[in-house]
């Protein structure tokens, strides 16, 4: 059952109390006056009736009102039932509230691990490079210890061969110099 | 929402019972077929409590239509069922049959209907209570938040394993760094070598040519 069935309901409610008000305003007003007593069985026929009268009224408010206490209790117990629900789901939402919270707190500390994961790969790349620049100096002195170390082959290489040769033959001359002095 | 429990199902013309359906044993036929003679005239809704069961009625147009449920179902599903089954009689039964049917004549009939029709409000209580159809997709959210969670901490371990990877990687290039270093002063280290060989050589020439020179200045 929806709101706007529930208000039809209570105008129904309210539309019946208005009634029963009614007939008790009705029954009142037909109690007030005297009768009047024109002769013995007038007055025994009026007595005889207006006596049912009023048993059929009162029975018949009785019963309305134990009607309306019936669909009082009906409605009260969907309220109550209605209520017990959006507490639960009350509940269940504020479980959820919790759970983003959790969530955006996970999420904020991973972010603070990516960052130091970013700061990490960086300092790497720097690191390597710096190896690459090293490691590069270190093949260009390589190849000119080759170079050095070749002592035939290449024409590259024959500026160091003539060197050696003229190293060569300056030593022996000056040794030759000596043993004929 | 605690799991609802329909008993009995019921349609009575007057206090005259037409059809029926039932999964259980127990006295409530009686109790209902008392209330039966309470029910007021006028359309109306009513329900009594009885040995912690609703007894559940709604009088339309003559004809009286009654569930029994336990306590726990609560009144809504009860009150939905009642108007299923009000508004199913009254488009099977429209051309009159019903105003003239003795007792428990419609029984083999309508009586599965009615438990058709229990079974469905029993099952999927959310497709006839919006509050139960609230609740439901409150609860799926909720699940699937709880999933989320599970895959944002999976997420976090591997973020782990990537974060000590990196510091690995980060250490092992700035070792990379220092051999590079040491590998290049090695090298120059053994280019000079070669070189002060060569220079040495050269000075051994030439202090022996001034050696001479002198010595041949004093013969």
């Amino acid at each position: 059952m929806d709101f706007e069935a529930a208000v039809n309901e209570y105008q129904k409610i309210e539309r019946r109390i208005a009634a029963v008000e009614r007939q008790e305003t009705a029954a009142a007003a037909r109690r007030s006056p005297p009768p009047p007593t024109p002769g013995f069985n007038h007055i025994n026929n009026n007595g005889d009736h207006t006596f049912p009268e009023q048993k059929q009224t009162q029975l018949a408010v009785l019963r309305d009102i134990n009607l309306l206490d019936s669909e009082i209790e009906l409605h009260e117990a969907i309220i109550a039932e209605r209520e017990q629900g959006i507490l639960e789901v009350q509940q269940e939402i504020a479980d959820i509230h919790e759970i983003f919270r959790d969530l955006a707190v996970l999420v904020h500390d991973q972010g603070e691990c990516i960052e130091i994961v970013t700061a990490n790969i960086e300092m790497t790349e720097a690191a390597t490079s710096q190896a690459e620049v090293q490691i590069s100096k270190a093949a260009g002195i390589r190849g000119e210890k080759e170079e050095l170390l070749t002592g035939a082959g290449t024409e590259d290489n024959s500026p160091s061969k003539c060197l050696l040769l003229a190293v060569l033959g300056l030593f022996l001359f000056i040794v030759g110099l000596v043993l004929i002095s | 929402m605690a799991e609802s429990k329909l008993i009995y199902a019921m349609v009575a013309r007057g206090t005259v019972v037409l059809a029926e359906h039932t999964a259980y044993a127990g006295n409530f036929r009686d109790i209902a077929a008392q209330c039966l003679q309470k029910l007021p005239a006028g359309d109306n809704r009513l329900t009594y409590t009885c040995d912690a069961h609703t007894f559940n009625f709604l009088i339309h147009q003559g004809y009286a239509y009654c569930v029994v449920a336990t306590e726990s179902s609560g009144r809504q599903i009860p009150l939905a069922l009642l108007d299923m089954i009000k508004e199913d009689f009254n488009k099977r039964y429209a051309g009159g049959k019903a105003a003239t049917a003795a007792a428990n004549s419609l029984s083999r009939d309508f009586g599965p209907r009615l438990g058709e029709q229990m079974k469905y409000c029993m099952d999927h209580p959310e497709e006839v209570s919006k509050l139960a159809k609230v609740k439901a997709q409150v609860s799926e959210v909720k699940g699937i938040m709880m999933e989320n969670i599970d895959k944002a901490i999976d997420r976090g371990q591997q973020i782990d394993v990537l974060v000590s990877r990196t510091e690995q990687l980060h250490d092992q290039a700035a070792d990379f760094r220092q051999q590079g270093t040491r590998v290049r002063r090695k090298m120059w280290y053994q280019n000079m070598k070669i070189k002060l060989i060569v220079l040495g050589i050269i000075i051994a020439l030439i202090l022996i040519i001034i050696l001479s020179v002198c010595h041949g200045f004093k013969c």
